[in-house]
């Protein structure tokens, strides 16, 4: 049997995947969705299981089409399903300390710690945006996805796409921008002591 | 903000990602080269993509089960359908081995064959069996009946 189609090439209909294929293949990539979405090890893990008990009771009502749409749209689904169910989702990023501590020799603590306090910043950015922003930048950015995936997956019309990763983008921006404003003042504000 | 800037600030994201129409496409380039206020801000958006796609991918922890308790919570396919028929064909195939030890299994014990040759082979169909059974499906094989005392 052929493997799911990836969504690079996500108009060929595909056949229906066995369950060791898509264990194999998805596993990685709806968790990686999973965490960008829900910013926490936990949730995503959660998440990720759903997801794929939901696929494994649905899969031979698969129709042959996108694979990965479909996947996709059980994993907003569930997403929102989680948000509404616990009301929240949670916005702490990595433990100070987790993040502060470098795990590698290379390319330099001092690097590491950058990235770390980046990605950090990132995640803290991306779960101050709403949840229909934070998908849209999620599935178009992380994921790399299209605008028509993204519709596929979503449901959403093509404006609301085009519009909701805009104005993601927007305040994923401007929150970077403040979190540096921020950083500098403080450091200025050491620095006159 | 200008009028031109209002109508192409919403399609900033868009062109970036290169999703306008040739009509969309040129507009908000004709409008870019002249715009400085413009540029810095689809600039900023590029940045900001860039950082999100260079996000590290996590990758699924150790010691997360895909299926977690499938068979208490009787998750499940609705039917038994293509997809999994790889496992069903396991299952029919060790059923088939497991009814074809037992036979043999029994043959053997009742000292059964065509020919004396036959009776000399003494084979171990039990191991046998038991062994494709473990490797197809995970479950072992009991013994073979004991018939007349002998096996």
């Amino acid at each position: 049997m052929a493997p799911p189609a990836h969504h690079d090439d996500v108009h060929r209909p595909d056949p229906r995947p066995s369950w060791d294929e898509v264990a194999e293949r998805y596993g990685d990539k709806i968790y990686n969705v999973a965490y960008r979405l829900t910013g926490d090890v936990d949730d995503a893990a959660d998440l990720t299981q759903e997801v794929f008990v939901r696929v494994y009771g649905n899969l031979d009502r698969y129709q042959p089409g996108t694979f990965d749409g479909w996947l996709y749209r059980i994993t907003k689904n569930l997403f929102l399903d989680q948000v509404r169910r616990r009301k929240r989702v949670r916005l702490e990023t990595l433990p100070e300390e987790e993040w502060r501590t470098p795990v590698s020799e290379e390319p330099g603590p001092a690097e590491l710690v950058d990235r770390r306090t980046l990605e950090a910043n990132l995640e803290r950015g991306l779960a101050e945006l709403s949840q229909p922003f934070r998908l849209a930048v999620v599935l178009c950015d992380v994921e790399g996805l299209s605008y028509d995936e993204i519709t596929e997956a979503t449901g959403w019309p093509t404006g609301t796409v085009r519009s909701r990763i805009h104005r993601g983008r927007r305040q994923l921006r401007d929150f970077l921008e403040r979190e540096a404003a921020d950083r500098a003042r403080t450091r200025g504000a050491s620095g006159d002591e | 903000m200008s009028d031109d800037c209002a109508a192409a600030a919403p399609l900033h994201s868009a062109w970036l990602d290169g999703m306008l129409d040739d009509d969309g496409r040129a507009f908000v380039e004709a409008h870019l080269a002249g715009c400085a206020a413009c540029r810095a801000e689809v600039e900023s958006l590029g940045r900001t993509r860039m950082l999100v796609r260079n996000l590290p991918v996590r990758r699924l922890p150790d010691g997360v089960d895909l299926l977690p308790d499938l068979t208490r919570s009787g998750a499940g396919p609705r039917r038994q359908g293509p997809a999994l028929a790889v496992t069903g064909g396991r299952v029919v195939a060790a059923a088939l081995a497991v009814v074809a030890g037992m036979l043999g299994g029994a043959a053997f014990a009742l000292g059964g064959g065509s020919s004396p040759e036959d009776r000399l082979v003494n084979v171990p169909m039990d191991l046998y069996v038991a062994d494709h059974i473990v490797h197809t499906v995970g479950g072992p094989l009991s013994t073979p009946v004991v018939v007349d005392g002998r096996r």
